[in-house]
């Protein structure tokens, strides 16, 4: 959930006078219950050659790889490549404006 | 920080009279967070709640119905003698949280304090060079703007602007009645005297065939305010549309009436709206005005109204459908 | 200088309680530092997070954003009121069966609104689950195993009856 909390929600906004915009929880907006979406899980064997016995941390790696995957779901769906966070509905919407606009 | 706690109306109104520093709390949801956060402080707060005056929900003999100032948002969307007023059910019952409903009275809603981003976080610069909703003489969201343009809110707002709601306010001066949208003034101000204190809210009588409904768009759906949300109430008479309320939230320092799409509406039928629509919608950008938050600009918000709009008129109109 | 008193009487967890109190102190303090009830977490304090929650009457309320006179003659439920003695409710059991607790600063939040949720046996399905909940915030869990808790606490206390 922090992962998609990351992509889709959560802005830690800085403005360009170094000060942040996004101090308090209602402005930082951390994922609700309400946002939960069907969560799948399942293994990936792999072998890392630093692990242990070729063990892997299984905590914080699944909430880097969140984002990548949504941002890939939206270039499927719309054409259009983000490599800023998050991705609101605002952002891709005048993204697309730009788009279309020929820009 | 001194809080009363007066027994009765008179004794509260008293206590206004007596001290022009006095401010009100009722259910606290607006005002205790910004007095924690240190927004806002106050020497005296005068705590009014469970006056017999303010709360009670009272259907009277010419069918207005009254709701108490006190009233909890959660107790409206449960009361069946309001199940008829949708946009104000549809708009109480997504306020925030539940725990904020449980809390939160519907004047209160009503006379929210405006929001920005500039005003609303703890930063430094409201330490060096204050803005006009800090005391201050400048403004962060436009460098030229004379006045204070932090956003209104409220849910409850456009919804009972869409219903013709009034207000009763009483003072040690006597009582008057207004509509709504006439407390909302320029700079976030609300048009209460200080000595004043709302008894509640009067929703006219249904007539005919009406329906209502409000839609609200946010970021998450529970804890945060409307980004633009957006009341929309008909009354269809014989078939044809003989009133029409249209208001957007979120829109400006207050709630922004679409008097073109009403205008435009009235006299015609319900299959012809949509297609209406499209004729007024370009009007719409006049009437968001353009204000940054830190995800959102005055492009996107534009698209937000006309989704929004889209929205609420797509419901109306199956409701009004669904009852033939 | 001396502050405003008030003299509060309330029901904390089925027992009456009368205090003189500063009129401004906020309903979360007097919880935890007047009563030494400490289960109530005063995490963000400004209605944010849900960490706060108590129940009113019968409603969940944010007790961080709520003076204490707001309360005066009414009934209060925090989460130390749950279990009896050694033996705790089964909203408590179920949260711990189903992993729902990590660090645990929201449990006693998201408990409490659990309760007020089931004790007014409303329609019992994910949606109004998520609904109900709505009003707290869990960073640890991801909230699936609260989901799980809750009802597996409503099947519970359904055998109980």
């Amino acid at each position: 959930m922090q992962g998609l909390g990351s992509v889709i929600c959560e802005d830690l906004a800085i403005n360009d006078d170094g000060i942040f915009e996004a101090n308090t929880i209602l402005s930082y907006k951390p994922l609700t219950i309400e946002q939960l979406p069907e969560i799948v899980i399942d293994f990936v064997e792999t072998n890392d050659p630093f692990g242990p016995y070729g063990a892997k941390c299984i905590a914080e790696p699944p909430a880097i790889s969140v984002a990548a995957a949504v941002a890939n779901a939206i270039y499927d769906a719309s054409g259009l490549r983000f490599d800023q966070l998050p991705i609101t509905p605002a952002r891709i919407q005048q993204k697309m404006l730009r788009r279309n606009a020929g820009r | 920080m001194k809080v009363m706690v007066p027994k009765n109306l008179e004794e509260a109104l008293d206590i206004l009279v007596a001290d022009p520093n006095v401010k009100i709390v009722a259910g606290g949801t607006d005002i205790l967070p910004r007095i924690n956060q240190g927004f806002e402080s106050y020497q005296t707060l005068c705590y009014t709640n469970d006056f017999p005056e303010m709360n009670s929900i009272t259907t009277m003999s010419d069918e207005r119905v009254f709701v108490g100032a006190s009233i909890k948002l959660a107790t409206i969307t449960n009361k069946s003698c309001l199940a008829s007023y949708e946009a104000l059910v549809d708009a109480s019952a997504k306020v925030a949280t539940p725990q904020i409903r449980n809390q939160g009275t519907i004047v209160g809603n009503l006379l929210q304090e405006n929001r920005c981003k500039f005003f609303n976080n703890q930063v430094p610069w409201s330490d060096i060079n204050r803005c006009f909703k800090w005391g201050g003489d400048r403004c962060f969201q436009y460098l030229k703007s004379k006045e204070c343009v932090a956003l209104f809110q409220s849910d409850l707002a456009p919804a009972l602007i869409a219903h013709n709601a009034m207000l009763i306010i009483c003072s040690k001066r006597g009582k008057r009645t207004v509509p709504l949208q006439n407390i909302y003034l320029r700079g976030g101000k609300k048009a209460i005297q200080h000595d004043e204190i709302v008894l509640g809210v009067l929703l006219p009588p249904l007539k005919g065939i009406e329906r209502s409904t409000y839609v609200r768009i946010t970021e998450r759906p529970s804890f945060d305010f409307p980004l633009i949300s957006c009341a929309i109430r008909m009354r269809q008479i014989e078939d044809k549309i003989t009133d029409c309320s249209i208001v957007f939230g979120s829109a400006g320092s207050m709630p922004a009436i679409f008097v073109d799409a009403q205008d435009t509406f009235i006299g015609r039928r319900i299959h012809e709206l949509q297609e209406l629509s499209e004729i007024v919608k370009p009007k719409i950008s006049r009437l968001i005005a353009p204000f940054k938050d830190t995800r959102n600009n005055a492009s996107t918000r534009r698209n937000m109204a006309n989704l929004a709009f889209d929205d609420a008129l797509e419901k109306i109109v199956n409701r009004f459908l669904e009852n033939r | 200088m001396s502050s405003h008193m008030f003299e509060l009487s309330v029901t904390i967890n089925g027992k009456d309680y009368c205090d003189m109190i500063p009129s401004d102190l906020m309903l979360v303090d007097y919880l935890r530092s007047y009563k030494y009830l400490t289960g109530t977490k005063k995490a963000c304090n400004s209605g944010e997070c849900g960490a706060c929650t108590v129940i009113i009457n019968g409603r969940a309320v944010y007790s961080c954003i709520m003076l204490a006179v707001q309360a005066h003659g009414c009934r209060i439920e925090t989460i130390e009121g749950l279990s009896d003695g050694e033996e705790l409710h089964p909203i408590q059991q179920a949260y711990i069966s189903a992993g729902a607790i990590q660090c645990g600063y929201c449990t006693p939040g998201f408990i409490m609104s659990t309760k007020a949720f089931l004790d007014n046996e409303r329609e019992i399905d994910e949606a109004s689950i998520k609904e109900a909940l709505s009003g707290n915030i869990c960073r640890c869990t991801g909230y699936q195993q609260i989901i799980d808790a809750v009802v597996l606490a409503s099947e519970n206390m359904e055998e109980e009856k």
